[in-house]
């Protein structure tokens, strides 16, 4: 077939849309033209992106103790080990042994401050940024101002705690601690999040019932063998709260979390525990 | 990949993929935090809750074992993994009917066309804004023909042939629009000022000013 042809069905083919016997006719024909071959990348990596569109406009979550389930696995001694076949590339600053801390990453990043300025812009833009560079010639200062202009829209989304929560909530070296429901049926959840170099931390829960008049949620922390009123979580129509504030020192960590019900002004926890997580 | 502006701001994917090929489990988890809601809701809407918990531990397994095959040379993390994702999803999904697939992505583009609720994990919302709201809108630039042909065919595995049966549409006309709107959601991705990366229509509360866009995508006869 020719490659006029051809080329007017390279989209169906990344989609899958072809009949058996055009898509091998396809395939015959990438295997010697390197055109054809160039424009299926260049096309591909645009159809697959389409899960992220799914993702962002899907009801569906998943379960939030997925990611301890699958990186038990992972940790299992069967999976422990892959094959190690590459040396790292000699620029990658991976000499620290990686740490993991309830699920969030470990990497040295911080003092490479070039780089931890960005921390709010993902792959997901630098792949448009490398596709406006490469199609316009856009030079790495106008990219890195469009990185910059978007990371202030993306922070004008969170309110006054917005700084805070973007600094904590999408830290590498962050420590994230899931709260859960005492009945397993609840799909109320929590997650308590800080990081090592400050002494911001970021509470959110989900999906919790209204509160019943003159009893406000209350978040409970305990440090050292000692139980602490960490604030008072509103909820909005939704059931979802989000509370902020700063320990007394960098990197707290805390040996429980408890999310209670009860009347304000209490000063131990008393009420039902709707919530809670230890150590 | 050594030009400048292919520096990346943070650890790229490509990045964090050769790290994981090395073993290290920090990067695996943040590669994780990434990718855990495109591979769920897609393996949920198709397979459902439960088969969609084995599919993202299988998915990710496989990455831990087997990130060594990534080549950053021949294209970007993500349409690699996805990729993959998407067609072990399509292995499963072959014991469905064609009739049940026609189904399940016509509420996929159900779903895509209608404004998503707001999220309501923080994590979530950061990783909208990041990454997932990027795609949405480009999207949804497309008409909703050309969006539907490329959603059956993507997440349904339905021919050209197939989708032409079903929708009583003349066979020309869907491979038209699969051609036009696959085109078209590349262009939108990749608008020249930014247009794609957040000044977008569908962001929530309605901040962001409406972007000119000097390429040449309107919208035409959109949803």
């Amino acid at each position: 077939m020719d490659h006029s042809r051809i080329t007017e069905q390279l989209e169906a083919y990344l989609l899958g849309a072809l009949a058996a016997d055009e898509r091998h006719a396809v395939e015959r024909h990438l295997a010697g033209c390197a055109e054809c071959r160039r424009l299926v990348n260049d096309l591909g990596a645009t159809v697959d992106l389409l899960p992220l569109a799914l993702a962002a406009a899907s009801p569906l979550r998943p379960p939030a103790d997925l990611k301890d389930r699958v990186l038990q696995a992972a940790r299992a001694p069967s999976l422990a080990a892959p094959p190690k076949l590459v040396s790292a590339p000699a620029n990658l600053e991976t000499s620290e042994p990686s740490r993991l801390s309830l699920g969030d990453g470990g990497m040295t990043r911080r003092g490479r401050g070039r780089v931890g300025r960005w921390s709010m812009v993902t792959a997901a833009v630098a792949i448009v940024v490398v596709a406006l560079s490469l199609a316009w010639g856009v030079r790495l200062s106008e990219a890195l101002d469009q990185e910059r202009a978007l990371r202030q829209r993306v922070a004008a989304h969170f309110s006054q705690q917005q700084e805070i929560v973007l600094e904590v909530v999408d830290a590498e070296k962050g420590t994230r601690i899931i709260l859960r429901a005492p009945e397993p049926d609840s799909p109320a959840y929590g997650k308590l999040f800080t990081r090592p170099d400050l002494p911001h931390v970021v509470a959110m829960v989900a999906r919790l019932p209204i509160p019943p008049e003159g009893q406000t949620y209350h978040l409970w922390l305990t440090s050292d063998g000692r139980t602490f009123l960490a604030g008072v979580l509103p909820v909005n129509d939704q059931g979802f709260g989000l509370l902020t504030f700063d320990a007394d020192r960098d990197g707290p960590i805390y040996e429980a979390a408890q999310l209670t019900l009860q009347v304000a002004g209490s000063e131990a926890p008393s009420g039902e525990t709707v919530l809670a997580w230890s150590d | 990949m050594a030009e400048p502006w292919l520096t990346p701001p943070e650890p790229t994917d490509e990045t964090l993929a050769a790290r994981v090929a090395t073993g290290d489990l920090a990067a695996f988890s943040l590669l994780y935090d990434r990718y855990e809601r495109p591979v769920y809701t897609m393996a949920a809407h198709l397979l459902g809750a439960a088969e969609a918990d084995d599919v993202v531990q299988e998915a990710f397994l496989r990455l831990w074992r087997g990130a060594a095959q990534f080549d950053e040379s021949r294209g970007r993390f993500a349409p690699w993994f996805l990729s993959i994702t998407r067609h072990e999803i399509l292995a499963r999904l072959r014991r469905r009917t064609r009739e049940q697939r026609l189904a399940l992505a016509e509420d996929i583009d159900r779903i895509l066309a209608a404004t998503p609720d707001p999220a309501t994990d923080i994590e979530e919302q950061v990783w909208r804004r990041e990454r997932g709201d990027l795609v949405l809108r480009a999207l949804n630039v497309l008409p909703s023909e050309q969006r539907r042909v490329l959603v059956l065919s993507y997440f349904g595995e339905l021919s050209q042939a197939a989708i032409a049966e079903s929708l009583g549409w003349p066979l020309g006309t869907v491979k038209k629009r699969i051609r036009l709107g696959l085109q078209k959601l590349r262009r939108a991705l990749a608008l020249p000022d930014g247009a794609a990366m957040g000044n977008g229509r569908t962001l929530p509360h309605g901040e962001g000013n409406p972007t000119k866009s000097h390429d040449r995508i309107s919208v035409e006869d959109g949803p």
